[in-house]
């Protein structure tokens, strides 16, 4: 069954295609590749799933939802997180007040009752307040953050921050995660450890992730499925073998002069 | 501070702010309360500022917009005062409303500037608009609040300064709670990602052109109480007290305290409503020291004078504090 549903997307930035005519799907419960040279349009996607750019044509349905229209923070609500290019959280708030910026899009929905209820001080309130602040406590233990609950966060180590990104987005309670280069700027120790990480999100959350990744080592470990973007379109879908042994892939990536020096680790 | 000190230190700060005035000759507490109604502005305006982080240059407006409209209900629409109070919050937080629908899709000097403009406009009608705000020369002979029976302490008059001391302190009391209360709820969460970052507050689930404007309402709405409090406690009010260098005063007396926190703006009002008194004798002079307080503050201490207490109490009694982001 399929989750995400992407039907003849198209992007022009001015002159430039950037999505051209993709269509893709992505299924339920999967972890899927999305890879390509740079400039094939990985993030460009990203952004149309996310709400942050309108498409051109085409349409994104949402577990049979049309995201078309929607804002970045309905989408949000409605259970696509993603994380960004590099690192990106509020840096200069704790760990633990990150998480709960995350959290703070599933608590109650209206803003003059919230507000009544927080001046107030009801019960109510008051233990919504408390499980929240369990569930990212939680939330933060499953991360391994535990130690740098109470640091601002743009002091705690690279992979750290790294991780609190991918909480960010786990916190918003998604259905679909989509990860935008993870594994960037990582070195090996830790692209091993974020592989795990991305398959007890999806064994112990139940959450789909899509993720955008060159490293290729961390990309044909852990995803089922992979889809390669050239220019804007699909060039190719299938299981990692398959990918390997594409000959289209390979040229895209390295050039057809090349392309016979080529072998994927 | 932990929760300890910083109960024990409130406690003794509302001992001392109930004893004050039965000690006070009548003018020093005539300061006292008009330094109260700037703590509840200068904290409607940090809440706008410093927690949502958007700038207004024209919070005198609501000031001014809240003082007009109590003064018109009562004088010529027959209202109570008690009623007034609250109606010229909901009017100030109703132009806040509608400005913030219009100005709130711009961003930080932008907002700052519609703001300013905004102010400037409500200044130029009250001026011009003679037949009903009386122009230049300001309405006179606003009445005091009505007397009131209250069990206990029996019937009370508000034509004399002790009374209206209380009243003014007991709204700042309501202030600072619900700022404290926004700020240290869930909705604190979400208010300072705004600030902190638009775009990816946004990406994680925040509206936040409703938060902005929720802010904003709620910061006019005790802009325009502080508006209807000082109107009946001075009995007289023009456009003069409404103008431009208010709306500037506001903004140095956040810096000066310290941005981002509920004590710091409330240090700066006090601080800026007392020290010009205490500058008497150099008179022409005050703006120069204004300009130059301002100055090594803004360089040498940008937290503020919160700032500077955090950073002491950080170093001489670390068992005291703890680290805490918001």
């Amino acid at each position: 069954m399929e989750l995400l549903k992407i039907e003849n997307l198209v992007k022009h930035f001015g002159g430039v295609a950037a999505v051209d005519g993709l269509s893709l799907e992505v299924r339920q419960g999967e972890i899927l590749g999305l890879i390509g040279p740079n400039g094939s349009g990985k993030t460009t996607v990203f952004n149309l799933i996310r709400g942050v750019h309108d498409p051109t044509e085409g349409h994104i349905y949402l577990g049979g939802k049309e995201l078309h229209g929607k804002k970045s923070h309905e989408i949000v609500k409605m259970g696509v997180a993603s994380t960004f290019q590099g690192l990106r959280h509020f840096s200069k708030i704790s760990v633990f007040d990150n998480i709960m910026v995350g959290c703070h899009c599933r608590t109650a929905a209206s803003l003059w009752f919230s507000f009544w209820r927080a001046v107030l001080k009801t019960k109510l309130a008051q233990k919504e307040q408390t499980e929240t602040k369990e569930k990212a406590l939680k939330l933060i233990d499953f991360l391994g953050l535990t130690p740098y609950r109470e640091e601002l966060a743009e002091n705690i180590p690279q992979f750290m921050q790294r991780r609190l990104d991918i909480g960010i987005a786990l916190a918003t309670e998604p259905s679909l995660l989509l990860l935008d280069e993870p594994a960037a700027g990582l070195n090996p120790t830790e692209t091993i450890e974020l592989d795990n990480l991305i398959n007890r999100i999806r064994k112990e959350k139940e959450i789909t992730v899509l993720l955008i990744e060159h490293d290729m080592k961390l990309v044909m470990g852990v995803c089922e499925r992979i889809i390669v973007l050239n220019y804007g379109k699909k060039i190719a879908e299938g299981t990692p073998n398959e990918i390997q042994e594409n000959q289209e892939v390979v040229e895209a990536y390295l050039g057809k002069e090349n392309a016979d020096l080529v072998t994927f680790e | 501070m932990n929760n300890k000190t910083t109960y024990i230190s409130s406690i003794i700060l509302v001992i001392v702010l109930l004893i004050l005035p039965f000690v006070l000759p009548e003018y020093p507490l005539h300061l006292f309360a008009l330094c109260g109604i700037w703590i509840i502005l200068v904290l409607s305006l940090c809440l706008l500022q410093g927690y949502i982080g958007e700038l207004s240059m024209g919070h005198a407006a609501f000031f001014g917009i809240g003082a007009y409209s109590s003064v018109f209900m009562t004088m010529f629409g027959g209202f109570s005062f008690w009623a007034a109070l609250p109606l010229s919050g909901i009017v100030a937080m109703i132009f806040g409303y509608l400005i913030g629908l219009v100005a709130l899709r711009l961003r930080g000097p932008y907002f700052a500037i519609v703001t300013l403009g905004f102010a400037e406009i409500i200044r130029m009608v009250l001026v011009n608009w003679k037949d009903v705000s009386g122009g230049p020369d300001g309405i006179i002979g606003i009445p005091p609040p009505d007397s009131i029976w209250l069990p206990l302490i029996g019937q009370i008059s508000f034509a004399g300064k002790i009374a209206s001391y209380f009243l003014i302190y007991i709204f700042v009391a309501v202030t600072v709670y619900v700022v404290y209360r926004i700020v240290k709820s869930l909705m604190g969460y979400a208010v300072v990602s705004v600030r902190e970052d638009l775009d990816y507050a946004e990406c994680v689930g925040i509206n936040t052109t409703r938060w902005k404007r929720f802010i904003f309402s709620i910061s006019a709405f005790f802009a325009g109480l502080a508006g209807s409090l000082f109107a009946h406690y001075v009995h007289f009010i023009s456009p003069y007290s409404f103008g431009v260098s208010e709306s500037f005063d506001l903004v140095i007396m956040i810096i000066v305290g310290g941005t981002g926190t509920i004590i710091g703006p409330i240090i700066g009002a006090v601080l800026l409503t007392l020290l010009p008194e205490l500058l008497h004798a150099i008179k022409d002079f005050r703006m120069l020291i204004y300009g130059a307080i301002l100055v090594v503050i803004i360089m040498y201490a940008p937290g503020g004078i919160a700032g500077l207490l955090k950073s002491f109490s950080n170093r001489y009694f670390p068992n005291l504090t703890t680290k805490k982001g918001i």
